[in-house]
């Protein structure tokens, strides 16, 4: 018996100590009255609505589960049920009370919740029993410089702790000492999910750090499909897209028109607002960001300027230069010597008003990023080669160069060093200089055959170039088999401009459409789709810094389960920072 | 060799090529100092922080894996230990001790609900309920993470 009590004393307060949430612990509690007929001694504690007799923690060793005891007495058997038995839950090991339980009343999902790094867990609760309350006082600065390198899920939590760790938190200054110190992680934004056959006003965030799924509703996106997003500093850009005209809200290309717009939305101030729109209507754009250095002037020089314009041809390949009559280009140049005499020299120029503004405007970030949106299809599904670059300082669109001719549908993009890379669907791959200003066609080795359907994806990572590509993979051998069709991780050798094979993606490429990003050193892949009658949905990282680059499962069947196979063609991801 | 002397009164000798990692100790043996009293940190505490110290002023490439480990483990205390730890490490201004302590006491509580956290730290709650749901109908989506798990499997 004396086990028994210290049992319920540390059950306290390992309860006070677990993120156990209340509205959890309420539903626990219903569940439990509901099952438990026993009220004889049963000892309610009101402040958490739960019967801590019920409550039989385990800890250590994986997964553990919040079982109900109905029985009071020791050595009471009810029939322990474990299901969902993962393959964590290996070994359980009571640390308080010693009844079996005969409820499991979490999923899988919550389990994770509790138990997220079980070892560490059970350590915690170990300190918790010795230790409750904290008898050295943690003077502000050094509470800053901890909560500076929690998850935000975790700060979000925090912010509710008190006013003073909510002011603490909440300042531009704390956001940007966090950005600074690298102290954020990556959450991948999907966008464009379709339930019912409507294009749902969903989008779901993935949190790496907690592996973690969050809904979010968005209205303003309500009967948008077809658009492209990137992320830039905290902002999500959603470009362009359609609408069905006929069947509000479906996936309906029967009628449908075709968006200019541009619509942002943070994720931390919950708000969308609307920039500037582009000067063309595009579905499904190419979009590159391309950082560029904050004292850059973005001109747009007039065509009587007669400046010849020198490329350097590039290693192993040819160059062209086409004809800009809409010439843009992006230089260097320091706040200082941008006087008058400068503006007389260059009569027809006009340069755009950020150069005032960056003195007043409080950079809350010393980077700043161009965007760029290429190609896509235009008003009547017909393939544009139109180009043009946004300056969210300015917030002004600007033509550029048009893709090279004969380049054909450009299918993918994306910024590296400087270049925005852009590859199309003929298998010719052409970059963009943002700061010169015009399209450079780059001839590589030549890349092995691909599946057709699959359109390849250009990733950058750490100033390296990829390609995830399907392709033929020998199979085994056998004469007459079907090849079995393999995703392939290749990167482009930028001296020598030569293709290399890096990795194999270990999932079968079963979604054409699958979104791949890159943060850091990390690739993630969202793939989407049906099969056997229902949606799945998978999500690996693999690290490129690894010299073999492993992939790994991150998260499966975690949303796709309510959403309609339309969504595999409509999905598209951002990766923001947070 | 330098005399440290902790809160409780205890004395610690040790060699001045050691201590000097801690920043506020550097400066008063620039200033010729031998003894220093310390009288906002423990001996318990000053202990680790010697241990710490010691481990750590002999960086050799060869030991770097093995000073790897014990940060590890030296890492591995309670929460109060940890915290009377960062106290110390912030007046002795030992930079690299204290990048060790931030992101551990960090991940020490991320896990935990505000109710947690409040217990802790000892902290009442100054929000009316009012002005806390609406912090939490703010950021919904950040407070409803396993809203989409709960329903699978």
């Amino acid at each position: 018996m004396t086990e028994r009590l210290t049992g319920e004393e540390s059950l306290q307060q390992d309860l006070e100590s677990l993120s156990v949430s209340k509205r959890l612990v309420r539903s626990v509690s219903q569940k439990l009255k509901k099952k438990n007929h026993r009220s004889v001694g049963e000892e309610e504690d009101d402040s958490r609505g739960v019967s801590l007799r019920c409550l039989t923690l385990y800890g250590r060793g994986g997964g553990c589960k919040v079982g109900a005891d109905t029985g009071d007495d020791l050595g009471d058997s009810c029939g322990r049920r474990r299901s969902n038995a993962s393959d964590e839950g290996k070994g359980y090991n009571l640390i308080c009370g010693n009844e079996e339980t005969s409820v499991d009343c979490f999923s899988y999902g919550m389990r994770q919740k509790f138990w997220r790094r079980t070892n560490k867990k059970s350590l915690e609760l170990e300190e918790a029993l010795q230790n409750k309350n904290v008898n050295v006082f943690l003077p502000d600065d050094i509470l800053e410089m901890c909560l500076l390198r929690l998850p935000f899920i975790s700060l979000v939590n925090a912010r509710l702790v008190c006013k003073k760790w909510r002011n603490l938190t909440m300042t531009p200054r704390f956001w940007r000492m966090r950005q600074e110190g690298s102290f954020q992680s990556p959450w991948l934004f999907l966008f464009g999910v379709v339930k019912d056959g409507y294009c749902s006003a969903e989008l779901h965030a993935f949190d790496v750090s907690f592996n973690q799924w969050h809904k979010m509703n968005s209205e303003l996106l309500k009967g948008r499909f077809l658009f492209s997003v990137t992320g830039i500093h905290d902002d999500v850009y959603v470009v362009g897209g359609c609408s069905s005209l006929a069947n509000f809200g479906k996936v309906d290309k029967s009628s449908f028109k075709t968006h200019k717009s541009v619509l942002v939305f943070s994720p931390l101030m919950r708000t969308w607002r609307k920039a500037a729109p582009m000067k063309h209507s595009r579905s499904s754009p190419i979009l590159g960001t391309s950082e560029i250095s904050s004292d850059c002037l973005v001109l747009r020089n007039q065509q009587t300027r007669g400046d010849r314009r020198f490329y350097r041809p590039r290693v192993g390949g040819v160059s062209d230069v086409y004809e800009d009559p809409h010439r843009l280009s992006v230089r260097r140049q320091s706040r200082h010597s941008l006087d008058e005499n400068e503006l007389t020299y260059l009569p027809n120029v006009k340069p755009y008003k950020f150069v005032k503004q960056k003195n007043e405007h409080s950079s809350k970030d010393q980077r700043r990023f161009l965007l760029i949106a290429v190609g896509g299809l235009g008003c009547w599904d017909e393939p544009l080669d139109s180009a043009e670059i946004y300056d969210p300082v300015s917030n002004k669109w600007t033509e550029i160069q048009r893709l090279p001719v004969d380049f054909g549908i450009a299918c993918s993009g994306v910024v590296c060093n400087g270049l925005f890379y852009v590859y199309s669907e003929t298998d010719k791959l052409a970059a963009y200089d943002v700061e010169k200003g015009y399209w450079v066609r780059i001839q590589t080795s030549p890349f092995p055959t691909r599946v057709h359907e699959y359109h390849p994806k250009l990733i950058c990572c750490n100033s390296r170039l990829f390609m995830l590509s399907v392709s033929w993979c020998e199979g085994e051998g056998q004469i007459g088999r079907r090849n079995k069709a393999v995703r392939k991780l290749w990167e482009l050798d930028l001296m020598s401009l030569t293709w290399r094979e890096v990795s194999i993606h270990p999932d079968a490429p079963m979604d054409w459409n699958a979104a791949f990003i890159a943060d850091k050193n990390s690739i993630f892949g969202v793939e989407m789709f049906k099969i056997f009658g229902q949606v799945l949905d998978f999500l690996t990282v693999g690290d490129v810094s690894d010299a073999g680059i492993n992939w790994s499962h991150i998260s499966r069947n975690r949303l796709a389960q309510e959403l309609d196979a339309a969504s595999c063609l409509t999905k598209s991801m951002a990766v923001l920072h947070l | 060799m330098i005399t440290l002397q902790s809160s409780d009164k205890d004395v610690f000798e040790i060699e001045q090529s050691i201590l000097i990692q801690s920043g506020t100790i550097k400066n008063m043996v620039e200033d010729d100092f031998t003894f220093i009293p310390l009288p906002s940190v423990d001996t318990e505490t000053l202990i680790k922080i010697i241990e710490y110290m010691k481990k750590h002023a002999d960086k050799t490439d060869s030991k770097e894996k093995n000073i790897k480990e014990f940060d590890k483990d030296f890492m591995k205390k309670t929460l109060n230990e940890l915290f009377a730890l960062v106290f110390a490490a912030n007046y002795l201004h030992i930079s690299s001790l204290l990048e060790l302590l931030y992101p551990s006491i960090a991940d020490r509580i991320k896990d935990k609900i505000t109710e947690a956290i409040r217990q802790i730290f000892s902290i009442r709650c100054d929000f009316t309920p009012e002005e806390e749901r609406r912090i939490i109908m703010d950021n919904k989506w950040a407070h409803e993470g396993t809203e989409i798990e709960g329903t699978l499997d």
